[in-house]
């Protein structure tokens, strides 16, 4: 009679030292989502970031900076062809982008600067393969994306943040154009 | 009979006006749920692309509509019941002020009123209500004084708890007197006093938000467009893992009431764990804020980083719930494995419960890709987002809230539960319908479809078409259908038959589970769904990186 009641002491005894060891297991486990902190230092993402920014700006001088660049680079269709030396500028506002069609050379690094004169906006970049690249845009303040593009062909520009009953109008057309015979420039 | 049940029982059956008012919250809570059903259905025949119907303007306003009532007021409501059972039933104790109750629950009627009157007259600024597109819209003014009537009625609830917990202290002076108290009360509500850490500062936070937006719609005072963005995204980012605790609070009560299982560990540790949430939830609210291009590079990582930490909490109850199924089986003489299959499927309250915690699960696994600071630019605002919060929120919170209300409605109503067959589908259905819509929900918003956008065909390629056919076409309307289902089982348990003055209208859902006869405390199969999500958050995050790096105008 002892000796069962001994076994069944003994037998709870191992199994709470059992349980404990499993607790500790799951604690490890619960706290190794950090472990995604070295993968980041491992595929070298660290501080990757596509938008950035930020510099509050008034309406009249990013307007003068859209003037300035529709002169430079503006062509007949409506459309610019923008320099990749200098930013380019977009205005986001309800219910479009200005300038609404951008054309861009192949393998050039581009700095895209949105603004707000209204209200909140957000740019999607939609990828000639599908797959999207996203910001906010607040108010009065820039927000820039770069970008290299690698393929010719249409990354369309979309508001991807509620901005209003037309929200679903605001579209604008990034196009991708062959790399430019430094020889012999497109005619403007 | 069982103990818990009859224990349960009495006490509902010992005070009549609590009983009475926490019948007012539930069934308000369902209306809610309602219109937000009908919302949900507005907005699916805009984004199926083989439906594409209705005007941008309703999907707006359903959109509106849509978050308010399901997300912000279904959820407060039925989250007050849960405050005041944890209060009330749980503790066998009668509530501080069943008036002060009352006011509070008046108060968020008014504020349902508002948000209703203010989706139909055309308020469609969402539930953000950012600023300044609200001064667009005339009856803006409306949805700020919802959610100002609604923050009110939730203090005024919680303020009647903590009166409650204080009252039930036998001396109030004397740390020995608390100690014994926290130690005696059950784990839920413990849960719940836990919970208040993240409650309180969330209302007030809540009011700072909402009162300026209110009085700058009336043409009084300024207000800057990005303080409001800052205040509303810490007010809502505590709102939002409320129903985390909650859930998890609900979850310790369905495992003892379903599958008779009780803590292996001491119920120090379980109590302990909810504390984490005050912990870890607030510094984490940077991780909606990571593509705003004013928050420098330094503080997004910070961010970044400590938001890694959200789940951890959660996935320990995990394992404890877990554990508390594996161990009570096993004792039960179950196998390795066979304990699964034992496990009380049929019973809808179990199985919401599990459903419940297998939506949070995946769920849970896709929200781990937008909270990292280098990957969210490509999830940011897609149809990803609402695809993994409703495998979370509509899934993991929302299931475990209906698998507490079949056993809530018949002990409330004292009715027996209707439709014991349909109820057992249920959450099945839920659970799947929820599934479905995010797995492929998720796939849509990586090939580029965005979410709160009125257009479901014209814009998209055919491959996301077909995606968000799937997930919107056929898992929001098999959830859709799942959702309408539990309100018909709720309605007819409230209205079918004359309620019974015996606990014998709760023997259908009685657990029958053979009694302990071994002492097992090892859980070895708990460990699999924590070490399953590090492995899930590994592989997700390698493969998003992946369709990152392979986009052509990523800028590595």
């Amino acid at each position: 009679m002892s000796n069962t009641l001994e076994s069944t002491q003994s037998m709870e005894k191992r199994q709470k030292k059992g349980a404990k060891v499993y607790l500790i297991f799951a604690v490890v486990l619960a706290f190794l989502v950090l472990i995604l902190v070295p993968v980041w230092f491992l595929l070298d993402v660290v501080g990757g970031g596509h938008s950035h920014g930020g510099m509050m700006m008034s309406v009249e001088a990013f307007r003068e900076k859209l003037n300035t660049q529709q002169e430079a680079y503006g062509l007949e269709d409506g459309s610019i062809r923008p320099s990749s030396e200098n930013m380019v500028f977009i205005m986001a506002q309800q219910f479009g982008f200005v300038p609404p069609v951008i054309r861009l050379e192949q393998g050039k690094h581009y700095d895209l600067a949105f603004y707000s004169p209204d209200v909140l906006h957000g740019s999607t970049l939609v990828d000639i393969g599908g797959g999207t690249l996203n910001a906010v845009i607040l108010p009065h303040r820039m927000t820039t994306m770069s970008l290299t593009p690698e393929e010719t062909g249409e990354i369309r520009l979309i508001c991807n943040e509620y901005c209003g009953l037309g929200h679903h109008l605001m579209k604008g057309t990034i196009i991708v154009e062959q790399e430019r015979d430094p020889l012999f420039p497109p005619n403007r | 009979m069982n103990k818990i049940i009859d224990s349960l029982w009495q006490a509902v059956n010992a005070d009549e006006q609590n009983c009475k008012l926490l019948k007012a919250f539930v069934f308000t809570g369902l209306i809610t749920m309602a219109i937000g059903a009908v919302f949900a259905l507005l907005m699916l025949l805009v984004r199926v692309p083989a439906f594409s119907a209705l005007s941008a303007n309703t999907y707006y306003q359903a959109l509106t509509g849509h978050g308010i009532f399901m997300f912000i007021l279904w959820f407060s409501f039925i989250q007050a019941t849960f405050l005041i059972m944890a209060g009330t039933i749980l503790m066998k104790t009668r509530l501080w002020s069943v008036a002060l109750a009352w006011v509070g629950f008046g108060l968020m009627v008014g504020a349902v009123g508002f948000a209703l009157v203010g989706v139909l007259a055309g308020a469609s600024i969402t539930y953000h209500g950012a600023i300044p597109l609200a001064e667009q819209f005339s009856s803006a003014w409306m949805i700020y004084l919802s959610f100002i009537l609604l923050t009110l009625g939730m203090l005024l609830t919680t303020l009647d708890f903590i009166m409650t917990v204080i009252h039930a202290v036998e001396k109030k002076l004397s740390l020995t007197s608390w100690a014994l108290f926290f130690k005696d009360i059950p784990i839920s509500t413990f849960a719940a006093i836990a919970g208040l850490f993240i409650a309180i500062p969330g209302l007030v936070a809540s009011l700072k938000t909402f009162l300026p937006a209110l009085l700058w719609t009336l043409g009084w005072g300024d207000i800057h467009p990005e303080m409001y963005r800052m205040n509303w995204h810490v007010a809502f980012h505590i709102y939002h893992y409320i129903p985390a605790l909650t859930l998890v609070g609900v979850a310790y009560v369905l495992v003892e009431l379903c599958a008779d299982a009780h803590s292996v560990y001491s119920k120090k540790l379980a109590k302990g764990l909810f504390l984490l949430y005050p912990l870890f939830v607030p510094p984490t609210f940077l991780y909606h804020l990571l593509v705003d291009p004013n928050i420098p590079q330094g503080i997004k990582f910070v961010g970044t980083t400590l938001s890694l930490l959200v789940g951890t909490p959660t996935i320990l109850h995990m394992f404890v719930i877990v554990g508390m199924l594996e161990t009570r089986f096993k004792s039960a003489g179950y196998g390795a494995l066979g304990w699964l299959r034992h496990l009380p499927w049929k019973n809808p309250a179990f199985s919401s419960m599990m459903m419940g915690l297998f939506t949070l699960f995946i769920g849970g696994l896709l929200s781990y890709m937008t909270l990292q600071q280098t990957l969210a630019p490509l999830l940011h605002n897609t149809f990803a987002v609402p695809a993994y919060v409703h495998a979370i929120a509509a899934g993991g919170a929302n299931l475990m809230y209906m698998g507490a209300l079949y056993y809530a409605m018949p002990l409330l109503w004292k009715r027996p539960l209707w439709g014991m067959k349909l109820a057992r589908i249920q959450s099945y259905l839920l659970g799947f319908g929820l599934l479905w819509m995010s797995i492929f929900g998720v796939a849509a918003g990586l090939s580029g479809v965005l979410r709160r956008y009125a257009l479901a065909g014209e814009e998209l390629t055919d491959a996301s078409a077909q995606m968000m056919n799937l997930s919107l076409g056929i898992g929001g309307t098999l959830s859709l259908l799942a959702i309408l289902l539990f309100l018909l089982i709720m309605v007819m348990t409230a209205l079918h038959r004359k309620p019974q003055e015996n606990s014998q209208v709760m023997a259908n859902l009685i657990p029958t589970i053979p009694p302990a006869t071994s002492m097992i405390q090892r859980s070895p199969m708990a460990l699999i769904p924590p070490l399953l999500f590090i492995i899930g958050i590994l592989v997700m995050t390698f493969f998003a990186f992946h369709w990152l790096r392979s986009l052509s105008i990523y800028n590595g």
